[in-house]
């Protein structure tokens, strides 16, 4: 097939370019070929009216009462990180205790859709029934209270736009040496790196007001000790101070209920603070006087420096960016205009730059901001480009309100050791090959 | 400990019988008045945290040999024998050893085993996991003399309490790890990067800075930081 061909078989199936590129080869070109031949058959001087859409009749209106995406957008899901491509040692031997990351690639503005918003869970998920499931907050309180979620739902809301990240996310491009001196993969795409990290609207109760109504000593109390309700209770620590600030306790994400695989009935939010914080399906609040040095935040999602010493109490992601197009797996059909789009967020507020290197590095050009640039949230951002043809070397480079901007990652690696893989916010470079496809160079 | 909840006390009297549970709507002291309060004796049945001063250890208590037995039983399928691990597991980065390697884990060409007996930095953190959380598919079965066992039995591995050694919450309140001082404040934001856009060092470059969370001057607040 020509080029020429594909272009129009891609135009009359509405195949897209973009589902074509970022989808993978393999599900959206195969779909393509298969309409080209059946077309090919009808005779290719059919015309927009003689199509099946346009001469019969389609589903009936609620055929899905809970709709789902087009089937020519299948291959847009969430995924593990692919055994082959990770290093050894890598991969959970649980699916229970294991992750799933967001198609970073293929989604568009800031929000990610309920269904694609990632999983990371160390004990399964439950469904549990709301009208079963209970809420205490107790210690040093006036009186400890026990909500029900039709309780809790009473209480004043706040609706609230929030990433949410991993804080192993991107560690698969820490650096080779991480994990037994493997290269990291150029295969590897924007998903696979990057993918624990989604963003939504959240709507909840202010932890502040629930503190308030239970009468929370907040001289005396310096921490809370939130716990799921799931298999595990997994539990952590969280500073009053941040309670007192803008963490809410979630139940509606997006508009809906949030999904079993995000704690429902309730979980914690806590903005810009690393994922394993925000405990889900939350049953009890401890409020006290010392923090719990749980599993979680001592064993584990702890960062190894190079004294031997390790960092605990790791909080806020720091300020991050990544090119979701072009991106790894992905290609460029012919020279020509592109749009380069990405994402960029901070823990510690606004994103207020991103630049963006087609040198690997050396000179920078900004990027535009798609309004709306929220605190704590994915912005969007998009510059024109014309591809020469030639090999270029992507990166960008977030600076947020704080005026702290994104290292490299060889810099973070330096300063903390090669063992130190969570919280890993350095510079994502993809290299676009001179045929125009597009791999990882980071790590 | 807890402040007296005057509310509370007052109605509790009224209540003849039933759960010592006061209702809405008596709570004029509140700003909306949702939600139950629920007394300490209800709270307790459920209650998990164990923090490192030792509160909320449970009574109990139990014996290393049992605790090998305990761990045979349930632990060793994933955490082998020994607490050495799986290797079938341990290739795929699962259920890391309970045992090996000492402090300090300085930078190493491998990365090192961070093992209860070398990384974790109280021993209530274990107390607190295997309660809550172990052994995986059946979390919350085993009897608090069995956690207080099967705690036993990991410091035995780890050369931390002698053969045969009982475990209450006194003798474990007594145990100090090897790695109790190996925990240090989140630098962050360590690494500070100029926004150059022009003529800019990259990696490889010589000489390229790394700079410093001190140049950019906002260190993480300490109130964040988890010390005792």
């Amino acid at each position: 097939m020509s080029d020429d061909q594909e272009k129009q078989a891609n135009s009359e199936t509405g195949v897209t370019r973009r589902s074509v590129l970022a989808g993978g080869v393999g599900v959206a070109t195969g779909t393509a070929a298969t309409l080209v031949a059946g077309l090919g058959a009808e005779g290719a001087a059919a015309g927009p009216l003689q199509r099946p859409w346009a001469t019969e009749l389609g589903d009936p209106v609620g055929t899905n009462p809970y709709g789902h995406p087009s089937s020519f957008e299948k291959t847009v899901i969430r995924r593990p990180t692919p055994s082959e491509y990770a290093p050894k040692g890598y991969v959970p031997p649980m699916n229970e205790s294991s992750w799933t990351g967001t198609p970073l690639q293929d989604l568009r503005g800031i929000i990610t859709p309920n269904g694609l918003f990632y999983e990371r869970s160390h004990g399964g998920y439950a469904d549990m029934d709301p009208a079963k499931h209970k809420l205490v907050i107790h210690g040093l309180v006036d009186r400890n209270l026990e909500l029900s979620m039709e309780d809790l739902r009473r209480f004043p809301t706040v609706t609230t736009f929030r990433f949410l990240e991993c804080s192993g996310n991107s560690d698969l491009i820490w650096g080779k040496a991480t994990y037994g001196g493997q290269e990291t993969s150029p295969y590897l795409t924007a998903q696979d790196i990057h993918g624990l990290l989604s963003c939504a609207e959240w709507t909840g109760v202010r932890l502040s007001d629930l503190l308030r109504e239970a009468g929370a000593d907040t001289a005396r109390a310096k921490w809370l000790i939130v716990e799921g309700a799931d298999s595990g209770a997994l539990a952590r620590s969280l500073p009053m101070a941040r309670a007192l600030d803008d963490c809410i306790l979630a139940f509606a994400q997006n508009g809906e209920m949030l999904r079993p695989e995000q704690g429902y009935p309730v979980r914690l939010l806590v903005p810009g603070c690393e994922g394993n914080l925000n405990i889900k399906w939350v049953q009890r609040i401890e409020v006290t006087d010392q923090p719990l040095f749980a599993t979680f935040e001592t064993a584990q999602y702890t960062d190894l420096q190079k004294s031997g010493k390790a960092w605990i109490s790791s909080l806020v992601m720091e300020a991050k960016s990544i090119i979701t197009f072009p991106s790894g797996g992905q290609s460029l059909p012919e020279k020509g205009f592109y749009q380069i789009r990405g994402i960029a967020w901070s823990g510690r507020g606004k994103i207020s730059h991103v630049d963006v290197s087609l040198d690997g590095g050396r000179n920078w050009t900004p990027a535009q901001l798609t309004e709306p640039v929220m605190s704590k949230c994915l912005t969007e951002f998009t510059l024109p480009w014309r591809w020469d043809g030639s090999e270029t070397l992507l990166m960008s480079r977030a600076t947020d309100e704080t005026g702290y901007t994104q290292p490299f990652v060889q810099q973070l690696v330096e300063a903390r050791g090669k063992f130190s893989s969570y919280h890993n916010n350095g510079i994502q470079t993809w290299r676009i090959e001179s045929n125009g496809e597009v791999y990882n160079a980071t790590g | 400990m807890r402040r007296v909840n005057l509310v509370f006390c007052a109605i509790l009297p009224l209540l003849a019988s039933g759960p010592a549970v006061a209702q809405t709507g008596d709570c004029s002291d509140r700003p909306l008045c949702l939600g139950q309060t629920i007394s300490e004796a209800d709270l307790a049945v459920w209650s998990l945290n164990v923090f490192p001063d030792g509160t909320g250890l449970p009574d109990g208590m139990g014996n290393a040999e049992e605790g090998r037995q305990i761990y045979r039983d349930k632990c060793s399928a994933c955490h082998g024998e020994e607490g050495v691990g799986v290797k079938v597991l341990l290739d795929r980065g699962a259920f890391p050893t309970l045992v090996g390697s000492t402090p300090p884990l300085t930078d190493t060409e491998q990365q090192p085993a961070q093992t209860v007996g070398s990384y974790w930095p109280y021993i209530t953190t274990f107390f607190d996991y295997v309660r809550r959380a172990m052994p995986f598919a059946t979390a919350h079965s085993l009897s608090n003399d069995e956690v207080y066992a099967v705690t036993a039995h990991i410091l035995v591995l780890n050369d931390i309490l002698p053969a045969a050694a009982n475990l209450d919450r006194d003798s474990l309140m007594q145990v100090t790890m090897p790695n109790v001082d190996g925990f240090i404040c989140d630098a962050r934001p360590d690494v500070f990067a100029p926004r150059c856009m022009s003529n800019c060092s990259v990696p490889g470059d010589a000489g390229i800075s790394i700079g410093s969370g001190e140049t950019y001057g906002k260190p993480v607040p300490l109130t964040d930081c988890m010390v005792r």
